[in-house]
């Protein structure tokens, strides 16, 4: 299972002035709610300009004659505060003004707030809310700046409805960093689990992140909002269930995964957010999960994938995206001009909508730093050596076995070894990645260990990986939970191994790294991918059914989809066409279902 | 049997005074031979599940094929009523129900109005 993950991600926590111009303190709310709950406008009045010639007589049987009686003048000659009829509506109301000779103008009497916009740090750099062309600092994906306007159209909603926490949201990821200074509040428990969720890889009550992918995701959808703090999240108040199905590396398989859904599903989650994705068989347990969430009144958020791919060419379909359940809404990523990024997947049967998915700020699960090696020093090699081999027109350090990898065979009777120490203390997660081509008999291996003290890791060491076989001629990547070894001096080796009989092409490793993870609570990070895309629509389908308790599966997928705006880049891409609209969807409506008709 | 009668006669000769007498204009239920009657005729629908639709400034629009719309707005309690009643003379109609909020997909108040539901006809003896 590939994590659907950019590895365009820098930690840049760009401070953003205070937006508001009205005094504040620190942390206080910025407006209230209004009045009705629903609308920017006092339920059952309206206001009426009179034309000028118009007398007072003629003005006062106008209101009469809708039924309607005057509240106030509002101190001015010809306007007048209008207490509308029970059973109408404003919209009539003003309707019905507007079409009176005697009426230059009516409007709604609009109620005013400080503007919905929240006071968090980061805010400005969040252009998927609020498109205003800015540059995103942190932002390695390019175009790094955007067309104002191209953005989810949030601010407006957030009028309406900020606090989605009657409505539990699953994040089925790497697990979530439940101490995250902006997640922490709105984190889902339990009497049986505390901690906020489960742990599906090390079969445990702790979710807790060892990667960062998941704690990003959670915090797109739910990281408070309105607090002076970081970011915030299409929803500034959430209930948020960690389901950690994905490792350290960010795989999973499909036992942790299938797991991670039933989990959601039996506790109460009524959206599901799977920022995951891999290519190959159509996997019939993972369907029937998704199945049983439909069943259960589950919306099921995912992302179309990072592969610049088809879905739908019948040679490249992407699980969970490709499965067809109704309660499925896929999403592909738009860049900041809102043009379909260039590593998203579509397909106009598989992918539903698209959202703001690149270079997007939010919470991550602390601080990571990535060590790179080119092989160069500090290594104890026998057998192996170091060389240079042009890979796409890149010339890339290499380490080898034999020497004129690929074009030569390896020796009988081999125990090749290269091995470096490396101070990973300081750290509670390190990830061993690097890329290789290999081609190894069955009766040798390649082998990959590490021990925590200094020293040969084939002498007494721990297991990695025992591989043989060959790559197909391609090089492709290999990543490993390195977080046992974590210490000052942690050994990693690789090794060649072979008997008296048969050789092969050998191997050649490149792109070494070990990327590590520091806890934090403090820490955000800025990167890209339809990953990050789902979790917009996931929110969405979070404050859509928080807005309105009695909507189910279908009512909420109905609104994502005819709810949405029409973007070009999505025409011919998706079922839709549509980038997703929040205040466009809070304000569809159904069409009203099951008419029937008894004459008496 | 005979009240019964008598008040859907009430009936239309109320909605007379409004709408019943032309029947006409466009969409008009066809015209059948024979003796015209008039029946009161209930429609039912589904609650929509949008808050907006049960509360203020929500509700329904009824619309029968060559008679006025017919409004059904939130009043009280949890959602608004699905149900109306109409007297109609002898014909064919269609009908169909939309769902309508004060909320407009601009933030604002114009309101919103769903698609229609799909349409059912009718035959008035």
């Amino acid at each position: 299972m590939k994590n659907i993950l950019s590895l365009r991600s820098i930690i840049i926590a760009a401070l953003f002035g205070a937006l508001l111009a009205a005094p504040l303190s620190a942390g206080a709310a910025p407006f209230s709610s209004p009045v009705s709950g629903d609308a920017n406008h006092v339920p059952g009045e309206v206001l009426v300009k009179f034309k000028p010639a118009t007398s007072a007589n003629a003005r006062t049987a106008t209101v009469a004659n809708q039924g309607h009686s005057v509240l106030a003048g509002l101190d001015r000659t010809g306007w007048a505060r209008v207490k509308i009829g029970a059973g109408q509506t404003v919209a009539e109301s003003l309707a019905a003004y507007r079409n009176d000779p005697n009426v230059e103008y009516a409007q709604p009497n609009y109620i005013y707030h400080i503007a919905a916009v929240p006071v968090d740090t980061q805010y400005g750099q969040l252009w998927a809310f609020k498109n205003t062309g800015q540059t995103v600092t942190s932002g390695t994906y390019l175009p790094n700046t955007g067309t104002a306007g191209d953005d989810m159209n949030i601010e407006k909603a957030w009028d309406i409805i900020t606090d989605c926490s009657s409505v539990v949201v699953a994040v089925v990821d790497s697990g979530v960093n439940y101490n995250q200074e902006d997640l922490s509040a709105n984190m889902w428990s339990s009497v049986t689990y505390t901690l906020h969720g489960y742990n599906y890889v090390d079969n445990n009550n702790d979710p807790m992140d060892r990667h960062g992918h998941g704690t990003h995701v959670a915090g797109i959808i739910g990281a408070a909002g309105n607090n002076a703090t970081g970011s915030t999240g299409v929803c500034w108040k959430a209930s948020i269930m960690a389901v950690r199905a994905l490792d350290a590396t960010g795989s999973g398989t499909t036992a942790s995964i299938i797991s991670a859904i039933n989990f959601a599903v039996t506790n109460g989650a009524k959206v599901i957010n799977m920022s995951i994705g891999g290519g190959g068989a159509f996997d019939q347990a993972y369907s029937d999960a998704i199945a049983n969430a439909q069943t259960n009144d589950v919306v099921v958020v995912v992302a179309a994938g990072n592969s610049n791919a088809n879905n739908d060419s019948g040679t490249t379909p992407t699980y969970p995206c490709n499965f067809s359940q109704a309660n499925l809404v896929c999403v592909a990523a738009l860049d900041q001009n809102y043009a379909l990024a260039s590593f998203s997947n579509y397909g106009t049967t598989s992918v539903d909508v698209g959202a703001p998915g690149t270079n997007i700020l939010s919470a991550w699960a602390g601080s990571k730093t990535v060590i790179t090696d080119d092989f160069s020093t500090g290594w104890t090699m026998t057998g192996w050596s170091t060389g240079s081999l042009w890979v796409n027109s890149v010339l890339y350090p290499f380490l080898l076995d034999p020497s004129n990898f690929p074009n030569g065979t390896y020796s009988n009777n081999a125990d090749d070894r290269a091995y470096k120490p490396f101070n990973l203390s300081g750290n509670d997660v390190a990830v061993l990645n690097f890329y290789a081509q290999a081609a190894v008999f069955a009766d040798d291996s390649f082998n990959i260990k590490y021990r925590s003290t200094v020293g040969d890791p084939f002498s007494s060491g721990v297991f990695l990986d025992s591989l043989n076989g060959t790559t197909g001629g391609v090089i492709v990547p290999f990543s490993y939970d390195l977080s046992p070894c974590i210490s000052t001096t942690c050994s990693v080796g690789f090794q060649l191994l072979t008997n008296g009989s048969n050789v092969d092409q050998g191997v050649g490793i490149l792109a070494f790294s070990i990327n590590t993870l520091a806890l934090n609570n403090t820490s955000y990070n800025t990167i890209s991918g339809t990953s990050m895309a789902s979790p917009e629509v996931a929110g969405l389908a979070a404050m859509l059914r928080a807005y309105n308790p009695q909507y189910t599966y279908t009512d909420v997928v109905n609104s994502i989809k005819k709810g949405g705006r029409s973007a070009a880049s999505l025409s011919g891409k998706t079922t839709t066409g549509k980038a997703v609209d929040v205040m466009s969807s809070l304000a569809y409506i159904n069409a009203p279902t099951g008419l029937s008709a008894t004459v008496h | 049997m005979r009240r019964a009668i008598a008040g859907m006669l009430g009936s239309c000769a109320l909605l007379l005074a409004v709408s019943c007498g032309g029947g006409g204009g466009g969409g008009s239920p066809s015209v059948q031979q024979g003796p015209v009657t008039s029946h009161a005729v209930t429609l039912n629908w589904a609650s929509n599940h949008e808050s907006g639709v049960n509360k203020a400034g929500g509700g329904y629009k009824v619309s029968v094929s060559g008679q006025p719309t017919i409004d059904v707005p939130y009043v009280s309690g949890l959602t608004t009523t699905t149900t109306t009643s109409i007297v109609l003379n002898t014909g064919s109609y269609s009908m169909t129900v939309r769902a309508y909020a004060a909320l407009d997909a601009q933030g604002g108040v114009t309101g919103s109005l769903s698609a229609a539901s799909t349409p059912i006809t009718i035959n008035v003896p």
